[in-house]
């Protein structure tokens, strides 16, 4: 067995979440809503299963876990070693199907993953062991085949101990215990995707992949700038090759994973619409794809007594920590020009500024440099409560985002946006769906490090009153009907039902195959890294 | 060993004949002269106390000094190959300076475990005067200390020291064995010997405190971790060991043997074995420089092909190279090995004649003369496997070597005299063979053994 696996009894549940380096030993927004959905269902009884980066014993854990939670298993995909044992032989017919897969693969064809898993390891600890995969000879014949074959002329120790660093998890996770349960809720593609769609083969139950972000595009950010994976020296050999051949056998097996995740899941869901959109590109059945998006309790700002402005006086807002990604100083500057056409505007940002310290230096210097002293306020941490009843419109310069809590903040206490075009900022200015969109538009939206657009977009709002008023009104219309908590928890309510309801789901999973013809990222990773 | 290499490699550049020579000659004498010493310092002693020494004193003071030996080759075995491989590891470390403090408790437990070995037996062995007793726990511990530091100064490369320490030892053991025997008789003798085995160790400790100065700044306890690493060599170490000792020990007990005095004994297979060690010392010499020039070159190719992103195609090639380099090591041991043993075999009544053995030691001298070549190429195959960090491999050789001659040898003094040696031969065949099939498996399998067989654990 896979080494790092701790177990409390288990108990069958109903929902088994997949969970990889999140709840309950991580804090942070994915975490916040599993603890959310966790607790607002206590009818339904979950089993977690998190993996882990490496194996040994967890960390403690940073949320206490709801009575409703009745099995919780730890298994670690890399570090320790496996125990010796080649577990059960298969015949060569099965290793050479794991060759074709691997074939398959190169057209991003995952489809004959299932009938691999039957004929190899039908279930944990059934075939090959963890072992002999990693050191035995059947695997490494196939590791030498496919390096002679494909690309002979790289760096054989990098290309061996990359092939050990990313399927040692694979291995590991094919023999993980899983918990029994009615669903399997995988939170990510990548690993956990992985033990989800094992899930699915194995027990034919259904499958539910929730995305908060598009895993296969994080991943590939993180290894465009890793410097532990070996870069060749480039030479006509290896021209061809390109020299960041190890970074793009990572980058393609994240991708894959997603793939697969994708072709075996029975429902697809995410939090906005442009992340729908890379999931189709990405592979996904564009039928079994849903949005629901995170949600907040809109009371909580609507009742908030807003203090209206002095005579001239415009009142604008940041509430966000004042790190590069957010490009507060694409702000500031901006912010330079609404002075010049606006002299009552002021500035107050609210957020954490320890955690780029020298960023946030170099932000407040150059507030100096533009002359800004006085106009602009670093609050630090604030309760923002105290801060949108004294905002007039709210601004977000970002260069990334998911899904802003803060923009549905700002609407609920109906406070006009002006924000970059990333992430679901569009959406949730000018709505997402077609009913949505009648509600008018509930602020304005700019090209990112661009300051004269988020100035022009900030005056607009600063000359006209009734423009922040309705474009208030909007978004607090907005969130009401679309981005209520309890919406999104009675949405996963209704799935959960509908799955429990309809039991196992006995015919294949739909769509399995690469034949949907989404355009974009093909198995050999696009030349952008 | 790798140190030497560097020297030979520049002998044999000269290209001249006079090169080679030298470059062979070099090996010989650092394999095989401190045990050669040794053997002739004994038997030159033996020869000349004939005239002053009774029997059986003379025997006994023989039989201590021969027993010292064996004994304390067989239980510093144990410590041999795991000592080398730490300091191995610990000069690669660049913790020379650790060393001294190693060595001092190194040689600190030796003594005091071999102590603690010999009392027992030299207390409670009849027909033995309480000076011979006192004696024969020294000499062991002398012994015993002189192997352990041998290994040190090995690891520093420094064997002309070795010879000299030896030579100086031997001359003093000679002489102040004459002079005191001349005294007070066997017990001098024996007193005499001790007093030139001491100082070869103590010049020996000298050199390796010279080598190694500095503070320490690792826990010299360390050592117990690698026995705790690796067993493997423990057991090596031991068996190899024991294997060369069991059959001249069995042969004690058969009818061909008999007791000399006290618990010591001698048999009529001693004196072949003896003479049919003596002819692989050539072998042994061509042995090192081979292993330390043209095969250590390949060898470090090959591994330098996988470690600095070689393709496999690269890395294939430069196995396909030590492998022929192996070969040529092979070959030219087995043109000079079997010559030797021939005319070996050819010259052994004559020999016999000479040395004064009886007709039967003829037959075992024959047999042992082939068994001590196929003998030279099962260390050849272990120390090659040990190359390869195949250490159960080498264990599997001298477990083979250990119990093939065990029972073989049994079989043999049940057969009769006739077949005296048979089974020493038998042994080293087995051991050399499944040596060699270890090896070709290694070879077969080696770029599996190198990248497949490395442990997830530590990382990359």
């Amino acid at each position: 067995m896979s080494a790092g696996v701790a177990a409390r009894p288990p108990a069958a549940a109903d929902v088994c979440l997949i969970l990889e380096g999140t709840y309950p030993y991580v804090t942070g927004g994915v975490s916040e809503w599993l603890h959310r959905l966790v607790l607002a269902l206590p009818e339904i009884r979950f089993a977690i299963l998190h993996i882990a980066a490496t194996v040994g014993e967890p960390p403690p854990r940073r949320y206490t876990m709801p009575p409703n939670v009745v099995e919780l298993v730890d298994v670690g995909i890399h570090g320790g070693d496996e125990t010796p044992g080649a577990g059960e032989a298969i015949p060569p017919a099965a290793w050479d199907r794991m060759r074709a897969f691997h074939d398959e693969l190169r057209r991003d064809d995952v489809s004959g993953w299932a009938g691999l898993l039957e004929a190899t390891s039908p279930a944990p600890g059934r075939g090959p062991s963890a072992h002999e995969l990693i050191y035995g000879r059947p695997a490494w014949d196939v590791v030498r085949q496919l390096y002679e074959e494909r690309a002979p002329e790289v760096s054989f120790i990098d290309y061996f101990w990359t092939w050990r660093f990313t399927h040692l998890p694979i291995f590991r996770l094919m023999h993980a215990r899983l918990p029994e349960a009615a669903i399997y809720h995988t939170v990510s593609t990548g690993w956990a995707g992985l033990v989800a769609s094992l899930a699915r083969a194995r027990t034919g139950r259904p499958m539910i992949l929730t995305e908060h972000g598009i895993y296969a595009r994080e991943r590939r950010m993180e290894i465009d700038q890793a410097t532990w994976i070996y870069v060749q020296r480039q030479t006509p050999m290896t021209l061809q090759l390109g020299q960041a051949f190890f970074k793009e056998l990572w980058t393609r097996l994240f991708m894959r994973l997603s793939r697969l995740t994708y072709a075996h899941a029975d429902l697809i869901t995410t939090i906005y619409e442009g992340n729908r959109q890379a999931q189709l590109r990405d592979g996904a059945d564009p039928a079994k794809t849903l949005v629901i998006p995170n949600g907040i309790d809109a009371t909580r700002f609507a009742e908030l007594a807003p203090s209206p402005p002095g005579p001239g006086e415009f009142r604008v807002g940041f509430v966000g920590r004042v790190v590069p990604i957010k490009d507060v100083k694409t702000l500031l500057r901006a912010f330079k020009i609404v002075i010049e056409g606006c002299p009552g505007a002021s500035l107050v940002l609210a957020g954490p500024v320890d955690e780029d310290v020298e960023y946030a230096t170099e932000c407040r210097t150059l507030a100096a440099t533009l002359g800004l002293d006085g106009r602009v306020q670093f609050l630090g941490r604030a309760d923002v409560r105290e801060i949108y009843p004294r905002i007039d419109a709210m601004v977000l310069t970002s260069l990334s985002e998911g899904l802003p809590l803060v923009i549905l903040e700002a609407q609920a206490a109906a406070i006009p946006v002006v924000a970059t075009d990333v992430g679901a900022c569009r959406e949730l200015l000018e709505g997402r769906t077609r009913e949505d969109r009648l509600l008018g538009p509930s602020g304005l939206v700019t090209g990112i490090a661009n300051p004269p657009a988020t100035a022009e977009a900030l005056l607009a709002l600063a000359r006209d009153v009734a423009l922040r008023q309705q474009m208030g009104q909007a978004g607090q219309q907005r969130v009401r009907a679309h981005y209520a908590e309890s919406d999104v928890v009675l949405g996963y309510r209704d799935i959960y039902r509908r799955f429990l309801a309809e039991g196992s789901v006995s015919e294949g999973p739909r769509g399995v195959g690469g034949e949907r013809g989404a355009p974009g990222c093909s198995g050999r990773a696009p030349a952008d890294g | 060993m790798a140190g030497i290499g560097f020297r030979l490699k520049k002998l044999i550049a000269d290209e001249s004949v006079s090169g080679w020579l030298r470059a062979h000659l070099y090996g010989a004498v650092v394999s095989s002269g401190p045990w050669l010493l040794s053997v002739f310092t004994l038997a030159a002693l033996s020869m000349l106390a004939r005239e002053v020494l009774r029997s059986p004193a003379l025997e006994i003071f023989r039989s201590t000094v021969i027993y010292s030996y064996t004994a304390s080759l067989i239980t510093t075995g144990a410590a041999h190959m795991v000592v080398t491989r730490y300091l191995a590891d610990t000069l690669w470390l660049g913790h020379a300076g650790a060393l001294v403090a190693t060595f001092r408790w190194t040689i600190g437990a030796t003594a005091l475990a071999h102590a603690l070995l010999a009392a027992p037996f030299y207390l409670l062995c009849p027909d033995l005067n309480a000076a011979d007793r006192v004696f024969g726990v020294l000499l062991f511990v002398v012994v015993a200390s002189t192997w352990m530091a041998m290994i040190f100064l090995g690891a520093a490369q420094d064997y002309a020291s070795v010879v000299l320490a030896f030579f100086v030892g031997n001359m003093g053991s000679l002489g102040a064995a004459l002079l005191l025997g001349h005294w007070i008789g066997g017990s001098g003798y024996l007193a005499g010997f001790l007093v030139g085995q001491t100082a070869i160790f103590f010049v020996l400790a000298a050199r390796v405190e010279r080598e190694f100065p500095g503070e320490s700044s690792i826990d010299a306890r360390e050592l117990l971790g690698a026995f705790r690493r690796y067993p493997e060599l423990v057991w090596a170490g031991v068996l190899y060991n024991a294997a060369i000792g069991v059959d001249r020990v069995l042969f004690w007990a058969s009818p061909l043997g008999w007791r000399v005095g006290g618990w010591f004994f001698a048999s009529t297979y001693d004196a072949p074995l003896f003479f049919a060690y003596v002819s692989v010392v050539p072998s042994l010499a061509l042995f090192l420089v081979s292993i330390e020039t043209s095969f250590y070159d390949r060898y470090r190719a090959y591994y330098g092909a996988v470690t600095r992103h070689g393709t496999l195609r690269q890395v294939l090639d430069a196995k396909r190279a030590m492998g022929v380099a192996l070969r040529d090591g092979l070959r030219i041991l087995l043109l000079v090995q079997a010559p030797i043993t021939v005319v070996g075999m050819l010259v052994a009544p004559w020999l016999a004649d000479l040395v004064g053995l009886n007709h039967l030691q003829v037959s075992t001298l024959r047999a042992a003369l082939v068994g001590a070549g196929l003998h030279a190429l099962a260390l050849f195959a272990s120390i090659v496997l040990l190359y390869f960090d195949r250490r159960r491999a080498a264990v599997e050789v001298a477990g083979v070597f250990f119990g093939a001659n065990a029972l073989l040898t049994l079989a043999t003094i049940l057969l009769g005299p006739a077949y005296s040696g048979f089974g020493y031969a038998l042994a080293a065949l087995a051991a050399g063979a499944w040596g060699y099939r270890r090896i070709e498996q290694t070879f077969d399998d080696l770029e599996y053994l190198t990248f497949a067989s490395q442990p997830m654990a530590p990382g990359h």
